[in-house]
């Protein structure tokens, strides 16, 4: 087909997709190209002029907050999806009434604005402070907290979603055979659950790592996260080092997602339904 | 035949594992969080703030007054409900486009791209922000692009400003609304537009008689999806706003956070809140029923 | 090998009861199956005796011991669904395996075992595959080696041909039997398929509406049913109402529209309201005259070994003939006369219980 046909037969809707696209990923692909500059003053420039390690000489300011998204991230991963589980039996597989109800009201937490709930946690904190010996403020167990209300309906979501599909024969096999039920569940339903625990994990940490309107509320200099260091360089101490930390947030980021899709079946677009 | 089978086959022999004891811990867990700090907030919300993070000990309405009467926070209600709905309007326009395309081409090349987008959305939001203010300052690839080509003679100013937020709110909820949307349009069948294009039907017909309607369902679901986010997002508007877009999840954290107005931040927190329900029981409402007024 | 047995069992729900005051004998080492149509009650019966489902009342025995508070666990079974529900994340050989393993079997013991089971079910060499790796009717063959593994004492079964298609079905049909036989293990089936049950069964057990409507045979079942529901379940028939005529010796029906047909001796005391049922290949098709009644063939079709008429009676029913041969000699549209002998005649009161 000659090329002015093919342009003719291209529509405005791909026309739309392909902007959008490129669009979306724009930002990061200057952050990254940025990061490489060498320059002097302030000037951030892409196309980079001149390609140099520079900026990540300045990373190591980061490294401390960098850490600290990654374990609370991790805490609250695991706290999630152990809740989600809990959850997710509880309500799929009990003949309990108003499913309907309990799963709206473990999606409750998610539709409420975060900066609402990082003002509501930063208050309710402050009492709790004055009636108990613990101040859950600037720690992370607070902020752990905090997002695991938050994270929690997506781990609820991802589990039941793929528990509802799990045929019970299975199990009642494996009973038949001579299983226990923590047998039944260790060897034959868990490896079932996989996926889903995989993917409610995932968006468990993506969540609270990148946060910034919950932690912003939460943190102190002592606790800082990655996401609200940045979010504060960002509009008062603009620094070289951030393009780096980001460039390299960017590609570990990336790899997880990759390794998650190889190597324990995450499925992005199926499993990311609705909010 | 399903319904009779469930009937036939009940579960529950001897010694059956009691799921439901499982639901509890999570339960009570997420209702704590969700009662107790929503109780004392919406306590601190009735109280006047005293300066220096103190409050008054009688209980008034004085911060809802103020909200609803003094018009700095009245346009700030404004300006976030607007925004929002904007950033809704454009993304949906946008993202059904996207979306459309991508189902129609199918395949590896539309799951590759899907997946593309959500990776974006996935990434922490200060990095995307960082990018796309880069993208878009006095020196950045848009202004240096116009520059070159002639089409404006100094740089405009797309960050710092209302246009920096919308822009801002767009890119943060087009990757679920392509998503949705994706999932929408493959619902429509092919067979629909092809059958109408052979009746003599042009493209525009087909797209507002034969997908609009079929989508409307799923376009108001994700366009409130992104009016709801639009109404939280907080690190778009001060990033790109400059610190001069005040929209209410700015106005919350400073007052909770530099000025110690904890009444007021309350306040406006649940002001927010009462708004953003009210509009999806509003629209939530009106789509039932329009249905069901239908023949 | 045990016997089951079910007294007065019942399983009542808050729709309304599953299971109604059900008793049940199996010997050992028989092949029972339990026959019926959706929502019979005949896989709560199967799953009481598994012991997934609890009976409200009655007592459940396997073996002559009181298992209806045992779990399934603890009753020495082996138990095959209808989808199958193999392990997806365990090889063939994990599968087999898994009963074994866990009633505490050395590896060596098991390897021996599952490689018996791969070579009774022809799937040799198909131990290290994956379940969605095989067929539907391969994956079935070893869901019933994982349920026969460790030796059970009762082997049970839902509908485990339900999934696949006719061609499959007759061949695994037969290598039940097969199976079954050499292993003399006692087995409970259920299925909705009259023509499987025939196959299989020593006894079936016809269930409707939460109780047994006949246990026997299949002979027994299809020469004498006991109500109108098993006579029409096992196979086709022609159910026809009439008035009971004459005495003794000779008795007829008044069909209506003047036809009087023969009936059994003593089939009934005369003057009361009948149900008969008279099947397809009992129904003789010729030539108008004698004692017979005058149909019109409606349709004929050709169906290999047999044919089909389709005939329409004087009072309007429709009756079904099957004749041997195929050739379908009497077009659409003829006239032709339908006889029976006495003794084919199935009698069925108004209620539908049995006469003769």
């Amino acid at each position: 087909m000659s090329l002015s046909r093919r342009l003719r037969r291209i529509t405005l809707s791909q026309v739309a997709a392909a902007l959008v696209v490129v669009f979306l990923l724009l930002p990061f692909v200057i952050v990254m190209g940025a990061s490489f500059d060498q320059s002097g003053a302030y000037e951030i420039r892409f196309p980079p002029r001149s390609l140099s390690l520079e900026a990540y000489a300045g990373i190591g300011k980061y490294l401390p907050a960098l850490g600290r998204s990654a374990m609370v991230g991790a805490c609250v991963a695991a706290l999630a999806t152990v809740f989600g589980l809990m959850a997710a039996l509880g309500i799929v597989r009990s003949g309990i009434v108003g499913k309907e109800t309990l799963q709206a009201f473990f999606r409750l937490s998610v539709q409420i604005p975060m900066v609402v709930t990082g003002a509501v946690f930063l208050q309710f904190y402050y009492h709790v402070s004055a009636v108990l010996p613990w101040n859950p403020m600037s720690s992370m167990a607070g902020l752990v907290i905090a997002h695991l209300f938050v994270a929690i309906p997506y781990t609820v979501g991802a589990i039941s979603a793929v528990l509802v599909r799990i045929d019970p024969s299975v199990e009642e096999a494996a009973n038949s055979l001579g299983a226990s039920h923590w047998a039944t569940f260790r060897e034959v339903t868990f490896p079932m659950l996989r996926p889903g625990l995989v993917a409610g994990m995932f968006y468990a940490f993506i969540m609270s790592f990148g946060d910034v309107p919950i932690a912003i509320f939460l943190v102190n200099q002592d606790t800082m996260t990655l996401p609200v260091q940045i979010f504060q360089d960002m509009q008062f101490d603009f620094q070289r080092g951030m393009l780096a930390v980001s460039t390299i947030v960017v590609v570990l980021s990336l790899a997880l997602i990759l390794g998650l899709q190889r190597y324990a079946g995450l499925d992005l677009v199926s499993s990311s339904g609705r909010k | 035949m399903s319904g009779s089978r469930a009937a036939e086959t009940g579960r529950g022999g001897a010694n059956t594992i009691r799921w439901g004891a499982f639901l509890a811990p999570p339960l009570l867990l997420s209702l704590a969080l969700l009662v107790l700090p929503q109780a004392s907030f919406l306590w601190m919300s009735f109280h006047e703030d005293l300066g220096l993070g103190q409050s008054s000990e009688t209980a008034s309405l004085v911060n809802y007054v103020r909200i609803v009467t003094d018009p700095f926070y009245l346009h700030s209600i404004w300006l976030t409900v607007y925004l929002s709905a904007a950033a809704a309007a454009i993304g949906l326009v946008l993202g059904f486009a996207t979306a459309y395309a991508l189902a129609r081409l199918g395949g590896w090349r539309a799951r590759l791209a899907l997946s593309l987008i959500l990776t974006t959305s996935l990434i922490t939001i200060v990095i995307k922000l960082m990018g796309l203010n880069l993208m878009l300052g006095a020196s950045g690839l848009v202004n240096q692009a116009l520059l070159a080509v002639g089409a404006v003679a100094s740089p405009v100013a797309f960050v710092n400003n209302e246009l920096g937020v919308l822009i801002g709110l767009v890119q943060y909820t087009l990757p679920i609304l392509v998503l949705m949307l994706f999932g929408v349009v493959q619902t429509i069948p092919v067979g629909l537009e092809e059958a109408a294009a052979i009746h003599g039907a042009s493209r525009a017909a087909i797209f507002a008689r034969v997908i609009l309607p079929l989508a409307r369902t799923g376009l108001i679901g994700g366009g409130l999806i992104a009016f709801n986010m639009g109404m939280g997002a907080f690190t778009s508007a001060v990033l790109l706003g400059g610190g001069r877009v005040l929209t209410m999840p700015v106005l919350i954290q400073q007052k909770m956070i530099q000025s110690s107005e904890y009444g007021m931040g309350a306040a406006l927190s649940t002001v927010l809140l009462v708004l953003v329900f009210t509009v999806n029981i509003v629209v939530a409402t009106c789509v039932t029923r329009r249905r069901g007024s239908r023949p | 090998m045990s016997s089951v047995a079910l007294e007065s069992v019942s399983k009542i729900y808050p729709g309304g009861a599953a299971v109604q005051d059900l008793d049940l004998e199996i010997a050992a080492g028989g092949f029972v199956v339990l026959l019926g149509p959706s929502g019979c009650g005949k896989t709560t019966t199967l799953r009481m005796i598994a012991g997934f489902v609890e009976p409200t009342q009655g007592r459940v025995l396997i073996g002559g011991r009181d298992v209806t508070r045992v779990p399934p666990r603890h009753r020495d079974i082996g138990m095959v669904f209808q989808n199958y529900a193999l392990f997806p994340n365990m090889t063939v050989a994990q599968n087999i395996g898994f009963g074994l393993r866990h009633r505490g079997a050395d590896r060596a013991r098991i390897r021996r075992r599952v490689d018996e089971m791969l070579e009774l079910i022809h799937l040799e060499g198909k131990g290290d595959s994956y379940a969605d790796e095989l067929s539907g009717g391969q994956q079935q063959r070893v869901a019933l080696a994982r349920a026969l593994a460790a030796s059970p004492q009762l082997l049970l079964m839902d509908e485990p041909l339900g999934a696949l298609d006719q061609k499959l079905r007759e061949n695994l049909q037969v290598e039940l039997l097969r199976i079954q036989r050499e292993l003399g293990i006692t087995t409970v089936l259920v299925t909705h398929d009259q023509q499987e049950a025939m196959v299989l069964a020593d006894r079936i057990v016809v269930m409707a509406g939460g109780r047994i409507q006949q246990a026997g045979t299949p002979r027994e079942l299809y020469r004498r049913p006991a109500n109108a529901f098993v006579a029409d379940f096992m196979g086709k028939n022609n159910l026809m109402q009439g008035r009971g005529v004459g005495a003794a010796e000779r008795l007829e029906i008044d069909l209506g529209s003047g036809c009087r047909m023969p009936l059994p001796a003593g089939a009934c005391r005369g003057g009361e309201d009948l149900r008969i049922g008279v099947r397809p290949e009992q129904l003789d098709v010729g030539p108008v005259e004698g004692a017979c009644i005058p149909a019109t063939v409606e349709e004929a079709r050709f169906l290999g070994n047999v044919a089909h008429y389709f005939l329409r009676t004087p009072w309007g029913q429709q009756l079904l003939a099957e004749r041997f041969g195929g050739d379908c000699v009497y077009p659409a549209g003829s006239v032709v006369g339908v006889r029976w002998k006495p003794g084919d005649v199935v009698v069925l009161d108004g209620a539908g219980a049995r006469h003769a």
